[in-house]
């Protein structure tokens, strides 16, 4: 109760947020129109840029995770490139790399080629395929939204938003993410598949005789103003002392922590951790038209927010245990005030 | 960002929903608090009820003069103010009660939320903006949003209120105890002759040192004192005679069947004890003269003469003969040891028959108490009425005249020094007592001492097989299994092979966690 927050100069006024909502519902109508389902999929990336972060998109092939990426880009009109990653996949073919050019006069000098991520929105696809070294060659990228070539740093464009996509079953020929790389992502979303009915309009609308149109209805200058609008909304102290309790007892040597979480983590999620989780609150509570975060939004946030960040020990991973399991237990267990219900 | 996009609050435009708020937040504080009071009251009236009844139930039982219900009263009273002051004590607080109220009205914590900026940003825009965003939603008067309930110790109240008055209506004083139990007068006098009985026969098997006896005899005297303080019923006291009657007879019969040849144990006592010499003396006087090396083959013919009443009790006449031979060509250890071996049969006998005799007298109890159908060993011909002489121990008696009061005897050499006309005993080993009887047969004894005589050894040595391990393939303990789960922690390698390294690891510590592991392997 002792700093004054930065929100109490500039304070959104209720059309400010409703004009907001009214943007978000434009860009998920647009995208609606090519995705079919995936709701919760679509919040987190939706949540993500926002948010100013960016995602892993886990999944079989052929839920769309693509398809979801190329219709963002196609209703924010960003500039938008794709990067497969392969085994042989270089970090100057992520980046970019000096060549040497001759002028005019026939003087040869380097110049700097920037690669595919210079630009706003990186669809990483299938990022667990190249090696380590290629992967970390995002790592600054993404943290410091520029990248260093030589001696010589290159500011990326403003928006940048990295969105990874992963297969979760093909482990032969591929390279598990560090956990610096994992931690860099905001979110980490899970595509799950499609029931009958979401089946059945998938089929529509792909086996006909063309793919739905996607408009773009967010530029540059309105996805900043909802950032600002994200940033603004606050959040209660006894909020907060949830979603921080919620991230230490993530850790096997706090006392808070579940017994299950004791015996099968080795390490739990980082200070990244916690204010990614409250970054994605504060924007799901803005989806909600809320100008502060609540109990549910945090727990919304918790599972794509924290299960990337908590590491299994070997007993963990031997018996098949999923973060998402022991997040669950942790939201089930952490009283949301301190000390139990007040008297 | 343009301002024409994205306008934001000034402070006058809410500026009267914090005073709202403010109002709100107080109601509601006022109405958990009297919430808290109502719940405490319940508390202090259920445990005052209950409490209630001990000076209640205290008085009924001693009969004191002392005012029932004032105290009752006075201690209700003494609870509910115990629970006024700690509804006063536990006053809530605001933002306590407005996070409370969030979570009760689904408020998604507008309404914490806009309390704490006001609380910390008084009168700015954003403090304004929350309190008009938490009051914007239509929300119940703040008495029903914390109603005054009937909680558990106000339900439960009725019951202790019952138990209350159950207990002061109910008439527990010293003068309404239990009626004066009416004691059964033929089952006294049973007990009284059974406790009698039993205290002859201790101290008789106290004197002839006949261990079981002497604990049977104090069964006895218990059973007999409880019948005759009229506690037990005739019903039960049948019950009890029957199984202790039981209990002799299965150790009679146990006790002639270890000592005594197959068969013997149903022979009649009077054969078993009709040897000669079982007579008066006659034992004893035999291991003293041998003790003292006086013993001449005369007064060895009476085992000649009770040859065939020995046989009866396992002891061969050809096994006399060669005792007697020996005897007479100066060797007397095989005379030592079958003197020894009648005496262990003298005392079993005597035990037998003191213990046949309690029997007789429960029987005869059973009998009087109005059983019916129980065969009385000891009657014989023509004769009604039990009387001190009959039967077996009668027949030993005439044998060896021991009363109970006599001291004397034809086995008090056994008894040890100090007892009856006890003989010294350092020449022989003294027989032993039933109780500490030794082993049978032959003692097998290291003789010589450490280092004396021949020593044989071995040594061998043995090349290992080639491919095999010369030490033997042992399972591990399971401590190794913990240390193996927290090497494997701390290392990094390939996921894909963790499993592998895992069983491969566990399976050296015996297998159980390795078979725990794929079961749980899809």
């Amino acid at each position: 109760m002792s700093d004054v927050p930065p929100a109490v100069a500039d304070v959104p006024s209720e059309e400010s947020i409703d004009r907001a909502l009214e943007r978000l519902e434009a860009l998920q109508r647009e995208i609606d129109r090519r995705i079919v389902g995936h709701r919760p999929v679509i919040e987190g990336v939706l949540a993500s840029l926002l948010a100013a972060g960016h995602v892993l998109l886990e999944g079989v092939p052929g839920l769309g995770k693509t398809l979801l990426v190329k219709s963002l880009s196609d209703a924010l009109d960003l500039q938008f490139s794709r990067i497969q990653f392969t085994p042989d996949l270089m970090p100057a073919d992520i980046i970019g790399t000096q060549m040497v050019m001759q002028d005019d006069e026939g003087g040869r000098h380097f110049r700097f080629q920037p690669g595919p991520v210079f630009t706003q929105l990186l669809l990483a696809d299938e990022i667990n395929r190249a090696t380590p070294k290629t992967q970390s060659a995002l790592l600054e990228a993404m943290e410091e939204k520029r990248v260093t070539v030589g001696r010589s740093g290159h500011p990326l464009p403003d928006p940048f938003m990295v969105l990874a996509t992963q297969n979760p079953i093909e482990m032969e020929g591929t390279y598990p993410l560090p956990e610096a790389q994992l931690d860099r992502f905001l979110l980490k979303l899970t595509a799950s598949f499609p029931d009958a009915g979401d089946l059945s309009q998938i089929v529509d609308r792909t086996t006909g005789s063309a793919l739905p149109e996607v408009r773009a209805v967010m530029g540059t200058g309105e996805l900043a103003g909802l950032r600002t609008l994200v940033r603004q909304v606050v959040i209660a102290e006894h909020v907060k002392s949830y979603a921080i309790r919620l991230v230490l007892s993530t850790h096997p040597d706090h006392p808070s922590a579940t017994p299950r979480a004791r015996r099968y983590v080795r390490h739990g999620a980082s200070p990244r951790g916690v204010q990614s989780l409250i970054l994605a609150a504060k924007a799901f509570a803005l989806f909600a038209g809320r100008l502060n975060v609540s109990f549910d939004d945090i727990e919304t946030a918790a599972r794509p927010a924290l299960r990337h960040r908590m590491l299994l020990n070997f007993e963990g991973e031997a018996e098949g245990i999923t973060t998402e399991e022991l997040i669950d237990e942790l939201l089930r267990e952490t009283p949301v005030v301190e000390g139990g219900a007040p008297p | 960002m343009s301002a024409g996009t994205w306008t934001w609050e000034s402070a006058q435009r809410h500026g009267d929903a914090g005073a709202r708020l403010d109002g709100f937040v107080r109601d509601l504080t006022r109405a958990r608090r009297l919430q808290i009071l109502a719940d405490l009251a319940w508390g202090g009236l259920f445990f005052g009820l209950l409490a209630a009844c001990i000076p209640v139930l205290a008085i009924e039982l001693t009969g004191s003069s002392w005012p029932q219900w004032p105290s009752a009263a006075a201690v209700l009273a003494l609870f509910l103010a115990a629970a006024g002051l700690l509804a006063w004590r536990s006053r809530p607080d605001a933002l306590d009660v407005s996070i409370l109220a969030d979570l009760e009205l689904g408020l998604e914590q507008r309404l914490s939320t806009a309390w704490e900026f006001a609380l910390r940003v008084p009168g700015t825009p954003l403090a304004a903006r929350l309190a008009h965003q938490a009051l914007a939603r239509k929300v119940p008067m703040t008495h029903l949003v914390f109603p005054l309930r009937i909680n558990l110790w106000g339900r439960l109240a009725p019951l202790a209120l019952l138990l209350l008055g159950l207990i002061g209506l109910m008439d527990l004083g010293p003068h309404s105890g239990n009626p004066p139990v009416s004691v059964d007068p033929v089952v006294a006098e049973e007990g009284a002759r059974i406790r009698e009985h039993g205290r002859r026969m201790e101290a008789r098997a106290k004197r002839e040192s006949l261990p079981l006896s002497g604990e049977r005899a104090g069964d006895m005297q218990r059973l007999g004192a409880r019948m005759e303080s009229g506690s037990t019923s005739r019903n039960q006291a049948l019950s009890r005679l029957r199984e202790l009657d039981a209990a002799l007879e299965h150790e009679r019969r146990a006790m002639l069947m270890e000592d005594l040849p197959p068969g013997a144990a149903e022979l009649p006592p009077e054969r078993l004890a009709g040897a000669p010499i079982f007579s008066e003396g006659r034992l004893g006087a035999l291991l003293g003269g041998l003790r003292q090396g006086a013993l001449t083959l005369e007064e060895l013919e009476v085992l000649g003469m009770d040859a065939t009443a020995l046989s009866a009790l396992g002891i061969a006449p050809a096994e006399i003969e060669e005792a007697l031979a020996r005897f007479a060509s100066g060797e007397y250890e095989a005379l030592r040891a079958l003197l020894e071996k009648l005496s262990d049969i003298d005392v079993a006998l005597r035990e037998a028959a003191l213990l046949w005799d309690a029997e007789r007298a429960i029987e005869l109890a059973r009998e009087n108490l109005g059983e019916t159908g129980i065969l009385l060993g000891f009657r014989g011909e023509g004769e009604g009425t039990p009387a001190e002489g009959d039967g077996p121990l009668a027949l030993l008696n005439a044998r060896y005249p021991v009363r109970i009061e006599d001291e004397s005897g034809p086995f008090a050499a056994f008894r040890g020094p100090g007892r009856g006309t006890g003989m010294q005993t350092e020449s022989l080993p003294s027989v032993s007592p039933r109780s500490n009887r030794q082993p049978e047969g032959a003692v097998l004894e290291v003789k010589g001492r450490p280092g004396e005589g021949e020593v044989y050894r071995t040594e061998a040595r043995v090349l290992p097989r080639a491919g095999k391990a010369s030490a033997p393939v042992t399972a591990l303990s399971p401590e190794f299994r913990d240390e193996v789960e927290a090497v494997l922690a701390r290392q990094s390698y390939p996921r894909q092979y963790k499993e592998l390294v895992r069983r491969y690891f566990l399976a050296l510590s015996g297998g159980s966690a390795a078979e725990r592991a794929e079961e749980n392997t899809p």
